[in-house]
């Protein structure tokens, strides 16, 4: 079964065509880093400008990579949401019509099941319960599967997302943008003891993340500090050691109690150098495997919405009409559910 | 072969596809005239709404979506979400058929469905800041733009309506004994606003008339769809008529100048 796998939630235009959820065919990623690098972030509109312009050559030049046409694809997975609505609504609409006039069904995917399902591209497949740490832009959330499509979330950050804070002080410090990447570099040769950030204090649920704090504590320091190369070094591997710690902190407890069989890393924030570290050890001591995407599956891509499509397809699909799902709406704020059969 | 029950079949069918404001618009057009025609109006619905209500359209005239000649998108100027949901479904529509699209100028319907007016501005946008306006004049035949008749005195322009109403005060002078109709989605807001200001002859057109026909789209649309006028899917792209606001801001604050 062929899926083209279709994202457009933020500031990446992204088509794929994956067979039967775990053999990536192509997978076309329209980057706009460098439209919205001189405003210091993603500007909506531009991005939704951006995504009408090459939907339709990167829908192209997935097939081609495949070595498919459109009649051949049996399937088109789009993501919903949550995410930039003005985006969202391109891919969405550009996604509906495919489905429409190509008679194939529409299956709407969940950007956070996305980036979960990337790791179901690699040569192991993961095995349930898998205690999944989604880490990007604008998520963090730990999530348990006990089955396909079946999520609990068991952890999220009450404010900023961890990628969010990565690439706001980076940007504070003059590393260029997208900041987590060059951070992450800069970290890994500074003394991360030298400026320590401990783990904050939260009330309510003691899985839940906060960085808010931990980011204004690094900015106040960047303020404070004497901007040598040496110094800003050690900030960035005092900070990165303070958000991974932070990450990995409720992790080992909820291995434990929830009796996972597999962790597995996924979102932008994944390709972060100490908190892969970190989790190969961590999974190690806990005798359990580690599931990473490569790089390219990391941060937003169709594959991912393919893989998640087509085994969200293989547990629902049928259950509605075609017309119901081209009802489709977007959301930008969607909250994750899991996949039911619809009765009735 | 065509599959369609239509016995016309050698005639061009265009499905044209209006989401440039509140009304959400498909129609099937072919050389005999409208079809058919549905228009919803209610903001929001339209990326829900706008495949079904095509599929509705097509099953209603006996078209399969092979049927069709061409695709009719109202082009803009209108909210800039609203362009986009029209032009990505027809974008799909037109890769997955491989059907090209005709980028139909909304202010020409506009222009079509109010024809009869001596004078007519054109107000579209609901932010007072960020419409786009123009105004036009008829004239006789050897001066006029177009078949509706008409003669532009501003084209089509990204100027807020307080800046466009004191341009249509200039235009009228001391000779407002005839008015100037006003069309478009923020043609009441603007009646309004002239009739603050105390300037007479500004009057908006009947409700009907100022949200843009999709029917008259499609006629458009087909007309120029004969002219050679359609282009591939790919490259089918909305005319925004205004940049982002953070383009805007970002020129601004480069050449040096205060942001209030």
């Amino acid at each position: 079964m062929l899926i083209l796998g279709i994202d457009t939630s933020c500031d990446d235009t992204s088509c794929a065509v994956v067979k039967d959820g775990r053999q990536v065919l192509s997978n076309i990623v329209a980057s706009q880093t460098k439209l919205h690098e001189k405003f210091g972030g993603v500007v909506p509109e531009i991005a939704s400008r951006r995504h009408l312009e090459v939907l339709v050559p990167a829908c192209q030049e997935a097939l081609q990579q495949a070595g498919v046409t459109l009649k051949d694809i049996d399937g088109i997975a789009v993501t919903n949401g949550p995410g930039l609505l003005g985006s969202l609504l391109v891919g969405v609409g550009f996604a509906k019509a495919l489905a429409y006039a190509a008679k194939v069904p529409l299956i709407d995917v969940h950007h956070i099941a996305g980036h979960i399902y990337a790791n179901f591209l690699g040569e192991t497949l993961p095995e349930f319960p898998l205690l999944n740490l989604v880490v990007s832009g604008g998520h963090s959330e730990l999530i348990l599967m006990e089955s396909h499509g079946q999520f609990r979330l068991l952890g999220e950050t009450r404010d900023d997302a961890a990628g969010e804070v990565f690439d706001k002080v980076a940007r504070e410090m003059g590393l260029g943008y997208p900041g987590g990447p060059y951070l992450d570099r800069l970290a890994e040769t500074g003394d991360p003891a030298r400026i320590p950030f401990p783990l904050p204090k939260i009330r309510g649920s003691r899985y839940d993340y906060s960085f808010s704090g931990i980011k204004t504590r690094a900015l106040l320091e960047l303020e404070a500090g004497e901007k040598s190369e040496a110094f800003m070094r050690d900030l960035a591997a005092g900070f990165r050691k303070g958000v991974v710690d932070q990450l990995l902190n409720p992790v080992e407890d909820l291995i434990r109690q929830t009796g996972a069989r597999g962790f597995a890393l996924s979102g932008g924030v994944a390709a972060n150098r100490l908190l892969r570290r970190e989790s190969q050890a961590l999974a190690q001591k806990l005798n359990i495997p580690l599931f990473v995407p490569p790089m390219e599956l990391c941060t937003d891509n169709g594959a991912m919405i393919a893989s998640a499509g087509y085994y969200k397809y293989k547990l629902t699909g049928g259950s509605r009409s075609q017309l119901e799902t081209l009802l489709l709406e977007c959301s930008a704020g969607l909250p994750l559910r899991s996949w039911e059969v619809d009765v009735g | 072969m065509k599959q369609s029950g239509d016995t016309r079949n050698n005639t061009p069918k265009v499905l044209a596809i209006e989401t440039t404001t509140d009304l959400l618009g498909v129609a099937l057009v072919e050389d005999t005239g409208i079809r058919c025609e549905f228009k919803v109006i209610e903001p929001m619905i339209h990326s829900k709404m706008l495949v079904p209500l095509c599929i509705h359209a097509l099953e209603t005239a006996g078209w399969a979506p092979q049927d069709l000649d061409c695709l009719a998108v109202s082009a803009g100027p209108g909210s800039f979400t609203g362009l986009r949901i029209g032009f990505a479904m027809a974008q799909g529509l037109g890769f997955a058929l491989d059907k090209p699209i005709v980028k139909v100028p909304t202010f020409q319907v506009y222009l079509r469905q109010c024809s009869a007016y001596p004078r007519l501005a054109i107000v579209q946008g609901r932010a007072r800041s960020q419409t786009v306006c123009a105004l036009y004049e008829h004239a006789v035949p050897e001066m006029s733009d177009g078949e509706e008749g008409f003669r532009e005195i501003l084209a089509p322009t990204a100027v807020s309506s307080k800046e466009f109403l004191d341009y249509v005060a200039d235009y009228l002078g001391d000779t407002p004994s005839v008015p100037v109709w006003v069309t478009g989605d923020a043609a009441e807001q603007f009646a309004k606003l002239a009739l603050e200001a105390e300037i007479e002859g500004v009057t908006a057109v009947a409700p009907h008339l100022r949200l843009p026909a999709p029917g008259l789209l499609g006629l458009i649309g087909l007309r120029m769809f004969l002219e050679g006028e359609a282009v591939p899917a790919a490259a089918a792209l909305p005319d925004y008529y205004r940049k982002s606001q953070a383009e805007v801001v970002f020129a601004r604050k480069a050449k040096g100048e205060r942001l209030d």
